[in-house]
């Protein structure tokens, strides 16, 4: 059951705005979310901002309240914790957030984070002895002992993400999540943190959901693709299909790939979309999509899309993309 | 008033950390006239942020610049300074005092009545540096009255939605109405965006825009930054690691290394892709970009962790490294039209 991850129908409303939520109207951000990982896996959560994925992965660690049929991570039931087992769940369970500048706490050495780290999860355990383990953490992560010392605000942007991801490794953890682990670094220090993210969940054995918008960094590390479009899950496939085999098949997941590796092509004239209201029915791509026509007017405008699975372990959400495994 | 936007001359940085007095900037020298692009390329830790932070008089720690002048349309922002440290002959920096009057004085004097009005900066972080006491449509609107456009109450709250619209949101009515902190990371980044540009400034300063969004719309906002500056012939100085952007966008550029400019020139001469790179440095970052695209085996690791004090910044990375190049340090020369590159040996690289 460790480092095994089940969504069933997993629904995510934002109360409306404002403190306590008290004015405007509900935000739904998830929409029947299904999917499950197996140990050892590494998935990639990919699409565009705004579409829902941190919102997920929060969810995934019990960090927000949500609806669901079911949800079980490392065999916890996420919607029911409590007590001694909410205590183990949050040890195997651990996120990297997406913004490393706020989520050191400035006023702390990065050393003293990481002990902390450590000592919360275990508080039998000695300063001396939590100062080691840190030193081991810190060789993990490449992170030179010196700049332990060193307060967060003077460290630089790939330090503070080394920082924030030892933290999170500190209780060896059966399931992570990592949001936006390297964004806003240059590529080969991308590259480094990637193999070492890479490395390390392959020696601990461990799940990770690994969130980013890089389908070019995505393609080093990741088993498998989630792509999301507004709060919906619209791809599932395995990495080898979605980069070197037959591609993706979902219509927005070619363009994100498209425009990943041939960026130039992007560059012209630009033609404001008008997007389809949330909630109103029918497909959130189709005012984007170029297979969608008129004979097609009918499903994609009228009936979401359900995420069905096209070939074994292949699921997509597209009334065109069906139809085209029909046709064969 | 100069028809230059931005003019850094001799800016040399240094900052206080756990482990004393560090050099973070290195005699930066740049130019941007009125109307252009300016890109400026590097790696993570090379400065690029303290650059734009001194310019602007926001620097977070106690700011320790020693020489050089940085004028903003016409005027020498760090005049007031006082000198707050002094090299000796060895060139080791001491402080020799740690009042912040003068950064005080800057900032009520030159920054005040231009910043958010005439300058306005887009900041790398912004879901944490967005003030988390209004909600968007608030802050939209009040950057656009900043604009001097004398507006109505409700052509205000139209003209806040159609930003947030410019900037590829759906449901705008309901993000206007929402606080910083109830949007994802890429939202509240373009909406910094959206309020940098809404006051219609002369220069817009952009640290790393668009980081955290997607290729699509990381183009397609660069592009409309572009387009807006260009449309009021104001100025954009971007910093990035965007190679696309600043190759299909800007005019000039200049490449960052450790605190250094190691070359700075026309785009077209120093990121086409056929182009051979003058400097070793510039020749990695574009093959990184290439290996990226094409899926090779990437370098890995960062290039600029604690360069020497002598001698060229680059000579542990560097593959034709001469004995001089240990001894001296290399300034910009100009290697033609406006290009200049910072090397002691001659020629193209590769
Ligand atoms: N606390 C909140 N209150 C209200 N709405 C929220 C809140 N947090 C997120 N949202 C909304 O939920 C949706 C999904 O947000 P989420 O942060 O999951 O996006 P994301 O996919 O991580 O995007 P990015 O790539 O930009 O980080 C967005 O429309 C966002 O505005
Ligand atoms: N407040 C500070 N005090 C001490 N050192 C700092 C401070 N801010 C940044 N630095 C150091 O200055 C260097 C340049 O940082 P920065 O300008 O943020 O780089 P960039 O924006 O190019 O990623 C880094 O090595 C960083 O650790
Ligand atoms: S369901 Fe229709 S509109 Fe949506 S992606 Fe498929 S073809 Fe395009
Ligand atoms: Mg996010
Ligand atoms: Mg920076």
């Amino acid at each position: 059951m460790k480092g095994t991850v089940q969504v069933e129908h997993l629904y995510k409303e934002f109360g409306g705005s404002g403190l306590f939520g008290k004015w405007g109207d509900k935000t739904p951000a998830l929409e029947d979310i299904n999917f499950t990982l197996e140990k050892g896996e590494l998935a990639a959560l990919v699409g565009e901002s705004g579409s829902g994925k941190t919102t997920l992965g929060r969810c995934l660690l019990g960090l927000i309240k949500f609806e669901s049929r079911k949800v079980k991570v490392n065999g916890y039931d996420i919607a029911s914790l409590g007590g001694a087992d909410e205590k183990a769940f949050r040890m195997s369970a651990q996120m990297v957030f997406q913004n490393p500048f706020s989520s050191l706490n400035p006023a702390f050495k990065a050393r003293d984070a990481l002990v902390e780290a450590i000592r919360v999860h275990d508080p039998s355990i000695s300063r001396e002895k939590a100062n080691d383990e840190v030193e081991k953490l810190a060789a993990l992560v490449q992170l030179p002992i010196d700049r332990l010392n060193e307060y967060p605000p003077s460290l630089s942007g790939g330090e503070k993400r080394r920082v924030v991801f030892a933290r999170a490794l500190a209780t060896n953890p059966d399931f992570v999540v990592t949001d936006e682990p390297v964004s806003g670094l240059d590529q080969p220090i991308q590259a480094q943190l990637l193999d070492l993210m890479r490395k390390i969940q392959r020696r601990q054995n461990s799940t990770m959901l690994f969130i980013s918008h890089d389908l070019r960094l995505v393609r080093f590390v990741a088993t498998r693709v989630l792509v999301m479009h507004r709060g919906r899950i619209v791809e599932d496939a395995p990495a080898e299909i979605f980069f070197h085999q037959q591609g993706p098949s979902h219509p927005y997941s070619r363009e994100l790939l498209e425009s990943a590796f041939h960026p130039d092509q992007l560059f012209g004239p630009q033609v404001q979309q008008s997007h389809p209201e949330r909630g109103s029915g029918g497909c959130s791509f189709r005012n984007r999509c170029k297979f969608t026509s008129t004979e097609m007017d009918q499903p994609c405008a009228t009936m979401t899309p359900p995420l069905l699975e096209i070939k074994s372990n292949h699921r997509v959400a597209c009334h065109w993309c069906r139809n085209q495994e029909a046709d064969r | 008033m100069s028809d230059m936007a931005l003019k850094v001359e001799g800016l040399t940085i240094y900052l206080e950390g756990r482990t004393g007095m560090r050099r973070v900037v290195n005699k930066v020298q740049m130019t941007v006239p009125m109307g252009h692009i300016y890109a400026l390329l590097g790696e993570s830790g090379s400065g690029k942020t303290c650059i734009v932070q001194t310019i602007l008089g926001l620097h977070p720690g106690v700011p320790g610049v020693v020489s050089g002048t940085a004028e903003v349309l016409g005027l020498n922002v760090l005049e007031k300074l006082p000198k707050y440290v002094e090299l000796d002959e060895s060139s080791t920096p001491t402080a020799i005092r740690k009042d912040m009057h003068g950064w005080n004085r800057t900032i009520r004097d030159v920054w005040a009545p231009m910043m958010g009005s005439k300058v306005t900066l887009i900041p790398q972080d912004a879901t944490t540096a967005l003030s988390p006491f209004h909600t968007v449509g608030c802050l939209l609107q009040k950057a656009i009255s900043n604009s001097g456009k004398q507006l109505g109450r409700e052509e205000l709250r139209k003209e806040a939605l159609n930003w947030l619209r410019r900037m590829e949101m759906y449901d705008v009515e309901s993000v206007s109405n929402r606080y910083v902190h109830e949007l994802s990371g890429g939202m509240a980044q373009r909406v910094a965006i959206a309020l940098a540009l809404a006051s219609e400034p002369r220069i817009v300063i952009a640290d790393e825009p668009t980081t955290g969004l997607d290729a699509t719309l990381r183009i397609q906002l660069i592009a409309l930054m572009a387009s807006m500056v260009k449309n009021r012939k104001a100025t954009l100085f971007l910093v990035t690691h965007d190679m696309d952007a600043a190759r299909i966008l800007a005019n000039e550029v200049a490449v960052l290394y450790a605190g250094s400019v190691v070359e700075s020139g026309p785009v077209e001469k120093i990121l086409d892709p056929t182009y051979k790179p003058k400097h070793p440095y510039t020749w990695f970052l574009l093959e990184s970009e290439r290996r990226l695209l094409q899926g090779a085996e990437m370098f890995k690791g960062s290039r600029s962790i604690s360069p020497p004090d002598e001698g060229c910044p680059y000579i542990i990375h560097c593959p034709r490294a001469i004995e001089r190049c240990g001894a001296e340090r290399p300034t910009l020369t100009p290697e033609g039209d406006e290009h200049q590159i910072a090397c002691w040996v001659e020629g193209d690289y590769r």
